[in-house]
């Protein structure tokens, strides 16, 4: 029955071109009407256009007629492309028998791309490679091919040559997918089993999971069971997307869908949950699962404190579609009420501080990333510490453990040596190399997450000329020398800008960042003192004189309205900074951590 | 340019008529001011006509200040004779600098010994009010240097001296060299310093009696402040007329068209004439009060006279503001009653951090 179901995902770097292929596939297999085109149909949100990512999958049913005169039916699972979605992309993957494996004809294979890949070849997709971008004068397909051929042991000849953006080759690899990709195996008649890849909220259907069928069936009319969460429910609809949500009220093994489930929030509905029936349950759920965990965590406090509760309902509302959002109410004597927030990684820290201030209009203030530390207490407790404000005394703690992370960069070889530079600078320690191809390095490390977390992709970029990738997953946690780095502005110390660093670097770290503060706190009515401390002992100190002067020097009939608008905008750059104390500290302080630079 | 000036004039004593017929109260002109731009373009006799048009659309006392604001590079005796005797008592004179360097990189047209001959040529002339316009804290001066200007002003012992520091606005030749990092703008502490030197080098024969303005120590008989000036810092209304000008007329606060040719349209069209600008209201016009009146070094703003413009006391206007502002120095009372009150030496260095909490709405 599911001999004519073919389920794949594109695994893509960024701007590799992922988003027009599936949109050229869309167009040609008829699913989308030319007219109807809205560019780049999988990346719904503006801000995933910008950067030219997607955060949240989506799956497409296309129906294709294929050369051997059959109607057949692909499902199109999209995965997130940047790495702090790796746990989605897993999912994705395990709903797929197939991956596209597309690279950039003048760019060859990413670090991101050759970790998904092998989490593909893990799954045990079928992989079609896909060159795209011949159009391109500075396109090198050859070079490309063999890189492709030696990395998978396949024909370099084979490789399919498209170009997404000129339609080129589109229709041989819709050919390719029905024969490569196998048909789903799974049997409509055992109990339901079904693996939840990703969700999203409606406001009239509640949270969306979106499913793939493993056995069984699901029907409109079953009680559904989420094995992990352990809730039942009815679905209000059940369907699938082409491409917009279409209901059929039956989903069968093999196929790909969506569930309507009417649940209020999505962290009821986990990616990776398996859902079966309530009459018929399976006992064992699917493998795999595993519970999201945020890696950064940093404080995003109001400006203004009245909006305390807009940034509380703007969190609410971004967090029903991202469970991966975590928060907490938190206080601060600097900044006074706000949320502790918890993030995959950087980059999706990154993406809801934009959402909130571009999509919700908020003034926030975002503290420096930390990471999550486990402490060992003296008696022996361990507690999860999340925020250099919470760490507790240094008498009382044991041991602080900290997490470290397994990366490999992908990099053109002359930039070996500057790399090494920054890895070893952020206390990173080389694994392994692997020459995936020739004047290509791909390099492996293992480096605290702390040092990941501040600037060091930019600070990649920046030293590799954008040529480097990278990609990251979670090695262990390692017992290190850490020291709380406090800043002292006017004697008194300010929680915001504390950070948990390690004991070697504090004196540099501590010395640098009192420079920055220096820099960006402007001078007021007295003099400011500010200094950094570790350990009880101060180990750089500044201070930033008193104003002297600050006038309008001419005030005349001719410009009195004109002057009072000069005054009234120094009064609201006054009002955007912050009170701490009796000393004002501008918003960009409290980031100043993350942009010390590597001197 | 030149062309316009007769079709300007004409203009001019339009809108002088028109705005005078708006004058129910009839008011008495005790000061005029011919600024803005180069007014000494204007040959004495095209401001015959202007201040004839001008005496006859309203009563301009006798004993009036009539100031003209003068660029050196346009005096010549002549002219000043001519002008004198047209009333122009008062002459504001654009020196900025007595050293060459600075004029130059200020893009002035005249020179150190133009300045001198000018004023040469106003007081032979008859003019007797002088006031000199000096600027200071410009990219690259030192202390030694504005020095240089001050002794040279002090030699020359003008009636009344302005002195500003250098600000560099958005949009000139200035703030592009600035950004493109051609030009270093001056440090904060030596303009402060050079400010300082000034107050403590005029002190002995000046009375420091605005942010920037000094008036040399009367004879016994005349005031040489600039009463003109001291409207606007009394928060009292003046009529604008011409391109581009200001005034604060029946309560509102307007602006006449920037451009000669818009303001020829406006003058022309027939129809009602009304000034039109933003009404001040009463909470911002006490606002206005004290942002000027503290600009007054020694008389500051009194409370009996705030009462008598706005019936009630500044202090209930302006809740705690006032209190949190002589706590942290700037302003003080001038007495035990507090029956003024008067921006501190810090105060007057730091005048916006006052300002600031009496500019627009909290």
């Amino acid at each position: 029955m599911s001999q004519h179901i073919r389920n794949f995902c594109i695994i893509a770097h960024i701007d590799h071109g992922k988003s027009t292929l599936a949109d050229r596939m869309l167009h040609l297999t008829g699913t989308v009407p030319d007219r109807d085109k809205t560019e780049q149909l999988l990346d719904s949100m503006d801000l995933e256009r910008e950067k030219g990512v997607t955060i949240k999958a989506s799956a497409v049913r296309m129906e294709y007629t294929a050369s051997d005169g059959k109607v057949y039916e692909l499902n199109l699972i999209d995965t997130p492309g940047h790495v702090d979605f790796g746990y989605e992309v897993n999912r994705a993957l395990a709903a797929c028998e197939g991956a596209l494996l597309i690279v950039d004809a003048t760019q060859g294979i990413e670090a991101q791309t050759l970790a998904n890949l092998y989490l593909a070849l893990d799954a045990g997709l079928e992989i079609i490679p896909v060159i795209n971008k011949i159009d391109l004068v500075s396109a090198r397909p050859d070079e490309v091919a063999d890189e492709i051929a030696s990395l998978l042991g396949v024909d370099a000849k084979g490789i399919i040559r498209v170009s997404a953006k000129d339609g080129t080759n589109i229709d041989q690899v819709l050919e390719q997918i029905v024969r490569q990709v196998p048909a789903p195996t799974g049997d409509k008649t055992k109990p339901l089993t079904a693996l939840i890849f990703d969700s999203h909220y409606d406001s009239y259907k509640g949270v969306v999971a979106y499913v793939r069928v493993v056995e069984g069936r699901i029907t409109a009319t079953d009680t559904l069971r989420l094995m992990q969460t352990r809730a039942e429910l009815k679905p209000i609809e059940v369907g699938v997307f082409s491409p917009v949500m279409k209901p059929t009220g039956i989903l069968e093994a093999g196929e790909v869908g969506y569930i309507a489930t009417g649940l209020k929030t999505v962290s009821e509905c986990h990616v990776g949950d398996t859902i079966t029936t309530a009459v018929d349950p399976v006992l064992e759920p699917l493998p795999g699962y595993r519970k999201v965990k945020p890696m950064v965590f940093a404080g995003i406090y109001p400006v203004e404190g009245d909006d305390y509760s807009n940034l509380k309902d703007a969190l609410e509302k971004l967090q029903l579609n991202d469970a991966s959002l975590v928060y907490e109410p938190e206080k601060s004597q600097a900044l006074n009420f706000g949320f502790r927030c918890g993030f995959l990684g950087l980059f999706h820290m990154e993406i809801i501080q934009e959402r909130l201030e571009r999509e919700y209009d908020l003034d926030i203030v975002v503290t420096a990333p930390s990471v999550e530390f486990e402490v060992l207490m003296r008696d022996g407790e361990t507690r999860l510490i999340d925020s250099p404000a919470k760490l507790p005394d240094e008498g009382e703690i044991a041991e602080i453990r900290e997490p470290w992370m397994n990366i490999q960069i992908i990099t053109p070889t002359e930039y070996y040596g500057t790399i090494m530079d920054l890895v070893t600078k952020r206390r990173g320690s080389f694994s392994s190399q692997d020459y995936p191809a020739p004047k290509r390095v791909q390099l492996s490390f293992q480096i605290p997450l702390a040092e990941l977390i501040v600037d060091f992709f930019d600070e990649l970029k920046s030293r590799t000329r954008g040529y480097a990738s990278l990609d990251y997953q979670v090695s262990d946690y390692r017992s290190e020398q850490m020291v709380k780095l406090e800043i002292l502005v006017d004697d008194s110390s300010v929680d915001a800008l504390a950070s948990i660093v390690h004991k070697a670097d504090a004196y540099h770290k501590g010395q640098r960042l009192v420079t920055k503060l220096k820099e960006l706190i402007p001078r007021q009515l007295y003099d400011v003192s500010i200094q950094a401390s570790a350990d009880g002992r101060v180990i750089s100190s500044a201070k930033v004189k008193q104003l002297r002067k600050d006038v309008l020097a001419k005030c005349y009939g001719g410009d009195i309205t004109r002057k009072k608008k000069l005054l009234e905008k120094q009064k609201r750059g006054k009002k955007r900074m912050k009170m701490v104390g009796n000393v004002e500290i501008p918003q960009e302080a409290f980031m100043a951590v993350l942009r010390l630079g590597d001197d | 340019m030149d062309r316009y000036i007769p079709a300007y004039l004409k203009a001019l004593k339009q809108e002088t008529l028109r705005v005078a017929e708006l004058d129910d109260k009839e008011s008495e002109i005790h000061t005029v001011f011919l600024g803005g731009g180069t007014p000494s373009l204007i040959a004495p006799d095209q401001l015959r006509d202007l201040l004839t048009s001008i005496r006859a659309a309203f009563t301009v006392r006798t004993d009036a200040e009539i100031s003209m604001e003068v660029n050196p590079g346009t005096v010549t005796r002549e002219k000043m004779v001519g002008y004198q005797q047209l009333g122009v008592n008062r002459v504001s004179l654009g020196v900025q600098s007595f050293r060459n360097e600075e004029l130059n990189l200020l893009g002035r047209i005249h020179t150190v010994d133009g300045a001198y001959q000018a004023i040469e040529s106003i007081r032979k002339a008859g003019i007797t009010n002088i006031n000199l316009d000096l600027i200071y804290g410009l990219p690259g001066q030192t202390t030694d240097d504005w020095e240089v200007s001050l002794r040279s002003v002090l030699e020359i012992r003008p009636e009344h001296i302005s002195l500003y520091c250098l600000t560099i606005e958005d949009g000139t030749p200035l703030a592009s060299a600035v950004n493109d990092g051609e030009i270093e703008p001056i440090d904060e502490d030596i303009a402060a310093a050079m400010y300082e030197m000034a107050i403590e080098q005029l002190a002995s024969s000046y009375e420091h009696y605005e942010i920037s303005n000094w008036a040399r120590y009367g004879d016994g008989v005349s005031d040489l402040k600039c009463r003109h000036n001291l409207q606007y810092w009394q928060n009292n209304e003046y009529i604008g007329l011409g391109v581009g000008a200001h005034g604060y007329f029946r309560g509102i606060r307007y602006e006449n068209p920037k451009t000669i040719p818009e303001y020829l349209v406006k003058m022309s069209s027939p129809g009602q004439f009304n000034v039109e600008g933003s009404k001040v209201d009463d909470a911002e016009k006490a606002r206005d009060e004290m942002l000027l009146g503290l600009r007054l070094l020694s008389k500051g703003v009194k409370r009996d006279e705030f009462r008598m413009k706005f019936g009630k006391d500044f202090q209930a206007v302006f809740a705690g503001k006032i209190d949190n502002l002589v706590r942290s120095g700037l302003v003080t009372w001038t007495d035990a009653d507090h029956s003024a009150l008067v921006l501190t030496k810090r105060g007057m260095m730091l005048g916006n951090q006052v300002f600031m909490e009496f500019s627009g709405e909290d």
